[in-house]
């Protein structure tokens, strides 16, 4: 169990309504120092609501949050970096003097924002455009722009809604290496995604909230080990024949891979026997349960 | 308040980068230059219009003439008075015989205000042009005044003469505004209306006038003869002193004395008057009122450069708003110190478009309207002139 002074972020018993809609219901988390917590949910869970609200952008109906030891985020903002869901830059500003101005509005001198954005930029290989206006950048060298902005004040707790949306797998890579620095830089890092590989793979804990309901919550290792063990098989061939599996329970097909999930009792050595002749078997690992059979089978299928 | 002012300083610079900004600084000077400018060239590069006048009644060219001349005649001698140190130079473009009238008109109107001055050129060039001029008795003027028109009417002839021969060419380097610059007349004294009527369908004259046997009467047999339908300069410029000539031997005809008419004629006057905080009345001047009408002005030019920039302060926002760049803000400060920057970054750039409003009409009004407004000589040419 964590003390508060460990924590950089505390919600607890958080209500948010909008109208006689409750957007977040009762919610209640924790996030380390230091540590990248994964904040999971379907569209429309109150993720961004939940997370405006530690933003100080909206305020909640009932409950207390504290950010960074304060229960007024507001004066621990130049200490917070957040990256909202829907990325916007203004068109007409070159990337230097824009990552320059957010620096700005968070505390640093005016040399201090410059050098910061110029070493940043060139880091992040954005160097080349740093006297691009904007509106000239792709969609992803946007985003990083925006990214890089979330950190140029060097904070203490970095809040990302959706960072990897819309990203190319390379940059994908860069934004996971970015989260990664920021964990080894000692900062805490929240982030809400619906990429259940990315959070995987980053994340020493978990959040997952469904209707504004906290449904999950805890270390990443703890939740997995806690759930039915199944089956990763990579294979070639038709993929309608896995069906046929003696004693399936539940099938997460994608075409090359799958996951498969066995009732109680049966026995992944018969499953194997079954596929042997039927399909070209690459992988067959019996494991934890992925994160996606975690969400999947925490909110349910999708409606 | 650092924060509010680091948003104020990036929306002033933001808005100067845009084109509706300089659109808006452009605004004032465009129209400017349409309503004033564009005016004042296209009257100069219109050609001099020549007409004729066939005067069947004998007696009202001789008027028109001599009532045309005293506009002529006041704004030449009053540019000569206001040149100041320049004023003997253009003393030289008159002809030789005129000057020392000139000299006296100068050396004697120094001490005057401009309004006693205009007025005394309004009665000068009056005596100047006709040997009637009524309500004026020199012998009872004081000093200064008395010299001026003992000196008009020793030179009436001459100056008479000069202004006469006096041709457009000639005219122009007195000041574009001068009407002999404007309109000449050719004489041609046998000359039958068929004659005239060649004369206009050659191209030798841009329009006759006929002026009836009894204009003081009736409009019978009296007519403006052109070809050109949307120039109605000549026509109105024409008409306005062939009335004042005719009305005058209306009132002649009817025996009507000059102090009678003018005593009708004369309008109400209420001096204006105001109460100090002291309780005394107090006159009010033309200075007086232009400095209560200066914050309106003021607060108009503010209005309307507000109206202009509204669009990019919505512009802004609604971009700031779509694309969640306002919570990224917000996550850095207080919606009032965002809110209090912008509307200060939109205030700074009405203040400017504003301030560069006025020092275009500083400008304009400092180098433009003189050349407008009043004759201007080409101090250039002095030597070349001709003696009558």
């Amino acid at each position: 169990m964590t003390s508060d002074t460990d924590d950089s972020l505390r919600i607890e018993g958080v209500t948010k309504r909008f109208g006689s809609f409750t957007a977040v219901s009762d919610f209640s988390m924790r996030v380390a120092r230091g540590t990248v917590c994964g904040f999971l949910g379907q569209n429309g869970a109150g993720k961004t609501t939940t997370i405006r609200m530690v933003m100080s952008i909206l305020y909640p109906d009932e409950g207390r949050i504290t950010v960074l030891g304060s229960s007024r985020a507001e004066a621990v903002k130049d200490r917070l970096g957040y990256l909202p869901e829907e990325k916007g830059l203004y068109k007409k500003m070159r990337a230097r003097e824009l990552l320059a101005y957010f620096g700005r509005l968070k505390g640093l001198t005016r040399g201090e924002a410059r050098q910061r954005a110029k070493s940043l930029l060139e880091r992040y290989g954005l160097g080349e455009f740093m006297d691009s206006r904007c509106e000239a950048l792709s969609k992803g060298m946007g985003q990083k722009v925006q990214v890089l902005g979330a950190l140029i004040h060097e904070p203490e707790l970095v809040i990302l809604d959706e960072p990897f949306s819309g990203l190319d797998p390379v940059n994908v890579e860069l934004m996971r290496e970015i989260i990664l620095d920021m964990k080894r830089d000692g900062r805490t890092v929240i982030f809400s995604t619906h990429v259940m590989e990315q959070a995987e793979q980053i994340c020493d804990s978990i959040v997952l909230i469904h209707k504004g309901v906290k449904r999950l919550d805890g270390p990443l290792a703890e939740i997995k080990t806690g759930g039915v063990r199944g089956i990763r098989l990579d294979y070639d061939g038709d993929g309608a024949l896995l069906r046929g599996i003696p004693g399936l329970a539940r099938l997460n097909d994608a075409g090359k891979s799958a996951e498969l999930f066995l009732e109680e009792g049966a026995d992944p050595q018969a499953a194997l026997e079954y596929l042997v002749g039927r399909v070209r078997i690459r992988r067959f690992d019996l494991r934890e349960p992925s994160l996606h059979e975690i969400f999947v089978r925490t909110v349910g299928a999708p409606s | 308040m650092k924060k509010a002012l680091l948003v104020a300083l990036r929306e002033y610079v933001e808005n100067l980068r845009t084109k509706t900004f300089w659109i808006g600084i452009a605004f004032l000077p465009i129209i400017l230059i349409l309503s004033v400018v564009v005016p004042k060239l296209l009257s100069d590069v219109k050609d001099v219009r020549t007409y004729a006048v066939l005067d069947r009644s004998g007696w009202l060219l001789d008027e028109v003439d001599r009532r045309s001349a005293m506009p002529d005649l006041a704004a030449v001698y009053r540019e000569v008075i206001e040149l100041g140190p320049d004023s003997e130079r253009a003393v030289e473009l008159f002809p030789t015989e005129i000057r020392e009238n000139v000299r006296v008109f100068l050396e004697n109107t120094r001490e005057f205000d401009e309004g006693k001055r205009d007025e005394m050129l309004d009665q000068a060039m009056g005596l100047l042009t006709s040997e009637k001029v009524a309500g004026i008795d020199p012998s009872a003027l004081p000093e200064p005044q008395r010299k001026i028109f003992a000196a008009i009417a020793e030179y009436r002839e001459r100056v008479n003469a000069w202004y006469r021969s006096l041709a457009p060419e000639e005219a122009a380097r007195f000041g574009a505004s001068l009407d002999r610059g404007r309109f000449t007349r050719a004489s041609f004294p046998d000359a039958t209306e068929e004659d005239l009527a060649k004369k206009l369908a050659a191209g030798e004259i841009f329009a006759y006038f006929v002026v009836g046997e009894d204009v003081v009467s009736n409009n019978e047999g009296s007519h403006y003869v052109s070809n050109n339908r949307t120039d109605e300069e000549l026509r109105q410029w024409f008409t306005r002193y062939a009335t004042q000539a005719i009305r005058e031997r209306r009132f002649e005809e009817r025996q009507i004395a000059r102090a009678d008419v003018e005593y009708i004629q004369a309008p109400v006057v209420f001096s204006r008057e105001e109460i100090s905080k002291t309780g005394e009345r107090q006159s009010v001047g033309d200075q007086d009122v232009a400095r209560a009408w200066a914050p309106v002005f003021f607060v108009y030019f503010l209005w309307i450069s507000i109206f202009s920039i509204a669009q990019m302060l919505l512009t802004n926002t609604i971009e700031e708003k779509s694309n969640r760049i306002i919570e990224v803000l917000l996550s850095s400060i207080s919606p009032v110190q965002l809110m209090s920057g912008k509307i200060a970054g939109i205030a700074f750039t009405g203040l400017t478009i504003v301030s560069s409003w006025i020092l275009v009409m500083f400008l304009g009004i400092k180098f433009v309207l003189p050349d407008e407004h009043r004759c201007s000589f080409d101090l250039g040419h002095q030597g070349g002139t001709r003696s009558s």
